[in-house]
């Protein structure tokens, strides 16, 4: 077989795998890392693996008042997630597909699993997750153009709409690539993905009250292996968006020539990386409560005001504001 | 005109009347296809038969565009149309409707293909007062005669700009034809320009549905027959677009970079506020006509990018930006058109356009369903469908104004870009409103218990679109070589850059490329693949692994009780916290009426006031009038 499809073949793979694997691990690591954060002892580290196997085997119950959208909105949700994983570097910058697409296909493929998503959830007709539905969609109408514009920033920095592109940009700039652009749009793409997690200071995932639940509360009626691959979906999404993260923040890596050990070298830098933000997403969600429901709105606009700054400086830098 | 013939039979005059639209527009479709293709301009005059002079008809690339894009949606319609006058209108004047709707299609294409200003008028007022006619068909109800007055009125205004800057343009060429204000715009001062784009944007711009002069907009299209609705929001008010496009690049040009930051700035207002109105509305109609405006405003994003790229001598960007939005006009027909039929399906099964009185549908109509959501992901612009590609591409041209050298569009280009973000995230938020609230939980009303699917041809009709919008999609390849003829012709790429365009878009039968350094790239193949992949990977896997039970079903856990429809979101419900954080944002119509539309119709009314005393009856007084009149205008004569 040709040498190079061969290599972008076991790329391919690695990276797909890697996401499925360590998807429901990074999950659990963040909950334990929470609990003993909080004093706690917390769950296995393995416990995301088991709730898996535990929901795969369990009976599916639906509510009578469903149709097929309602069956096939976890395959089409997990389809969506997973593509969009297809479109950010994990362990390599390599292009996997040949422009599969950029920035706006991955924003926009999450925004195709979540229009799923809140639909099935107002089909049981239930008020819990409806209402979850409808706040789920407020928040995406936040998110959205809070997400874009510091991605768009880089966009037209480094002149490449492609985010494997865009990392391996930042990664050949060395230490000169934390300028203050660079930091603000960080922190803004951050507070966004933050968001976008369903995490702390937006939503609580651990919430065991039908009313503050936004992202849980669409699951409500899905049951059995529906809602194992609603569960996965949702985990994999995560550890997508970390990688993101961790990706722009730390882009000091290579993958010198193409052998099995370079190979598992870098799957371990990528594994540290991640781990490393992880942390970080841990210690936020512990010392930041969660808002009320509309003060949501106020912390992403500073954010998108975080991004403009960054692009007024960029645009500007050097020139003077009186150009 | 079948329909005037067979008036007695009145179902053989629905029939035979829409067979002979599709036959005439299948023609136009091809003639039209042909004429970009080839890029000829073909000029017809017909000296008999048409008052004031020759009936002039061109048609260059530029037109034949939009022949095609109205074409391709009146046949579609017309199957539908079948069907839905069948069921709705057979005890009206059939004949009468079916002979307007020749008349309108008829009046949009010779606007399209008018080459002089005048007749251009003529029909233009032609399929104004038509349209007219549909908005006051249902003329028993207090609710069309309100719509049809405020149309009238508004597009009425939107002409009088329209013959204003058409005779300013007269003044200067002496005569009234389109070649000749071609080469006016040498003559003209650069301040005189000005004025007639703001005329040109104004009249045109009322009839396109910008904000704030889009008041008649969702009143007249929900009053309308919904096949005539799919119309005039499919195509229709893209004649505004047109004429923009027209006058700009064609006989204003060249022109100064503020005008496209101005037309940038309008199209993202009125995209913005356009579908934070959709938000709160519970009339399938009026969610989509106001969405129709959301759309035209992100058409009119990337006509203003292309004028700030034409400003600027960059003519290959100004042809991709101008693809972007020629593209995006025939997509948002193809959804729209898609949409206003299943409403109307919805409508004739359940009469009630209000959506908080439905629910639970898509077990009574499992066709119109799943077309309205395909209609619904399309014009949410997700992936695998039309209204992804041409969005995507409206994105690309935004951020590519960063390439310009003034700080200030660098600044607004990927603000304005998020902003559309923004747009098409509450477009998103307001099609799962409508489309859960038609179709999905539990039926609000018994009258939807006993609702049936539609007719076979209605579907036939929305089924066609629904297939253009997936096809277009997955395969915008085909599309590509008509679109980039007509962009280039409007802002005038001869052929020696037009392998400088094929190097910057790129576009194969797998994917389009954007940019010298591979700027942006999209494989819409590429990513149904993959889909398809990723869903058999998980519904295999999930049939293989794990419990083998079928799923069960009952009842919605509610708390312990019976569940009712009552307990569910209502619509309103639903986007009550878009309404809350956005409420600065959220202005309602009356905020029109009362801060714009009233303080300029009191101070007419006051100054008609002020003057009515020089009226006072007194023969003496008129006679003083007409000397003085003589007086002033003997000096005048003598300075």
């Amino acid at each position: 077989m040709n040498y190079n499809i061969l290599k972008h073949l076991t790329l391919l793979l690695t990276h797909t795998g890697l996401l499925l694997l360590f998807a429901p691990f990074i999950h659990s690591y963040i909950k334990k890392i929470k609990a003993m954060m909080q004093g706690r002892i917390g769950p296995p580290i393995l416990q995301g693996y088991y709730d898996l196997i535990k929901y795969f085997h369990k009976e599916t119950v639906a509510s009578n008042q469903t149709s097929w959208l309602f069956s096939i909105t976890p395959f089409i949700v997990f389809s969506t997630t997973l593509a969009a994983g297809l479109l950010i570097p994990t362990f390599t910058s390599e292009e996997f597909i040949v422009s599969l697409g950029g920035i706006i296909l991955f924003i926009y493929l999450f925004g195709l699993g979540r229009f799923f998503m809140t639909s099935s959830a107002c089909e049981p007709g239930s008020s819990f997750c409806s209402m979850a539905s409808s706040r789920e969609m407020m928040f995406a109408t936040l998110i959205e153009p809070v997400m874009l514009l510091p991605l768009f920033v880089f966009v037209c920095m480094y002149g490449t709409n492609n985010i494997c592109e865009t990392v391996n940009q930042l990664a050949s700039k060395g230490v000169a690539l934390y300028t203050p652009t660079y930091i603000l749009s960080i922190i803004a793409i951050f507070i966004a993905s933050l968001a976008e997690m369903c995490r702390i200071p937006f939503d609580n995932q651990e919430t065991h009250y039908e009313l503050t639940m936004v992202h849980e509360g669409m699951l409500l009626e899905y049951s059995g292996k529906q809602l194992g691959i609603m569960f996965f979906s949702g985990w994999l999404k995560q550890l997508i968006i970390i990688s993101l993260i961790a990706n722009l923040l730390f882009p000091l890596y290579t993958m010198p020539g193409f052998t099995f050990a370079s190979l598992c070298f870098a799957v371990i830098i990528y594994l540290l990386k991640v781990l490393i933000v992880s942390t970080f997403i841990v210690f936020i969600e512990t010392i930041v409560a969660k808002v009320r429901l509309f003060r949501v709105r106020d912390i992403l606009m500073t954010s998108f005001i975080m991004s403009i700054i960054a692009l007024v400086i960029s645009v500007y830098k050097g020139k003077g504001l009186g150009v | 005109m079948a329909s005037l013939i067979c008036i007695k039979s009145k179902s053989l005059s629905i029939v035979a009347s829409n067979i002979f639209a599709i036959i005439a527009s299948t023609l136009s479709l091809i003639s039209s296809v042909f004429s970009l293709i080839n890029q000829h301009s073909y000029t017809l005059d017909y000296l008999v038969g048409f008052p004031f002079g020759k009936l002039e008809l061109t048609i260059d690339p530029l037109s034949a565009f939009f022949v095609f894009m109205i074409s391709l949606l009146v046949i579609p319609v017309s199957i539908y149309s079948i069907g839905y006058l069948k069921s709705e209108y057979l005890e009206k004047n059939i004949g009468l409707l079916c002979t307007l709707y020749h008349l309108f299609i008829l009046s949009m294409l010779f606007v399209v293909l008018s080459g002089n200003g005048f007749q251009f008028l003529i029909f233009w007022e032609l399929m104004t007062l038509i349209s007219f006619a549909f908005v006051i068909f249902d003329i028993k109800s207090t609710e069309s005669k309100n719509a049809g007055f405020i149309y009238l009125l508004m597009t009425h205004i939107g002409s009088a700009f329209l013959l204003l800057s058409f005779l300013i343009f007269g003044k200067y060429t002496g005569s009234f034809s389109f070649s000749s204000f071609h080469e006016a715009s040498n003559l003209m001062p650069v301040s005189l320009k000005t004025v007639l784009f703001l005329c040109v944007l104004f009249g045109f711009g009322t009839k396109a549905g910008i904000v704030p002069l889009h008041i008649w907009l969702p009143q007249a299209h929900p009053a309308a027959p919904s096949h005539i609705s799919a119309l005039m929001s499919g195509v229709m008010i893209k004649t505004g677009i047109y004429g923009i496009l027209r006058f700009v690049f064609d006989f204003l040009s060249p022109f100064p970079s503020w005008w496209g930051v101005f037309v940038v700035f309008i199209g993202i207002t009125t995209a913005v506020l356009g579908i934070i109105f959709a938000s709160s509305e519970i009339d399938i109609k009026r969610i989509l006509a106001y969405s129709s405006i959301e759309n035209i405003g992100v058409i009119l994003l990337s006509v203003g990018a292309s004028m700030i790229f034409y400003s600027f001598d960059q003519t290959v960007l100004a042809t991709i930006a101008l693809v972007a939005s020629l593209f995006h006009s025939l997509n948002h027909s193809l959804f729209k058109g898609l949409l206003f039929t299943c409403a109307g399906s919805i409508v004739s099964r359940t009469h009630t356009r209000n959506i908080e009185k439905l629910g639970g549908l898509i077990k009574f109509m499992p066709k119109t369903a799943f077309l309205f959501l395909i209609g619904s992901l399309a014009i949410c612009a997700f992936p695998l469908f039309n209204g992804f590609i041409s969005e995507w591409l409206t994105f690309q041209t935004l951020l590519t104004l960063y390439e310009l050298k003034p700080g200030f569009i660098k600044l607004i280009a990927p603000v304005v870009a998020s902003l559309l973000g923004f747009t098409s995230a509450i477009c998103a938020a307001v099609f799962v409103k409508t489309f859960s609230g038609i179709f999905l939980g539990i039926p609000r009303t018994h009258q939807v218990h006993h609702v049936k699917e539609v007719s076979y041809s209605m579907n036939l009709g929305s089924g066609i679109l629904t297939l253009l919008c997936f096809l277009i999609g997955v395969i915008p390849f085909m599309l590509f070589p008509l679109l980039k003829n007509a962009a280039s012709f409007i802002v005038g790429l001869d052929s020696s850059s037009n392998g400088n365009l094929q190097n910057l878009l790129t576009v194969n039968s797998r994917f389009i490329l954007l940019g010298n350094n591979n700027f942006a790239s999209i494989s819409p193949l590429a990513i149904l693949i993959v889909l398809i992949a990723g869903f058999f990977f998980i519904y295999s896997f999930s049939k293989i692994y794990g419990s083998k039970l079928p799923v069960r079903k009952e009842e919605t856990w509610s708390c312990g009780v019976t569940p009712k429809a009552e307990f569910q979101h209502t619509p309103t419900g639903f986007s009550q916290p878009l309404k809350v954080i956005f409420s600065e944002l959220h202005t309602p119509e009356s905020f029109y009426h009362n801060y714009i539309y009233l303080p300029i119709v009191n101070g007419l009314i006051s100054f008609s006031h002020k003057i009515k005393p020089l009226q006072s009856g007194v023969l003496q007084i008129y006679l003083l009038y007409i000397f003085l009149a003589l007086i002033l205008s003997l000096a005048w004569i003598k300075l």
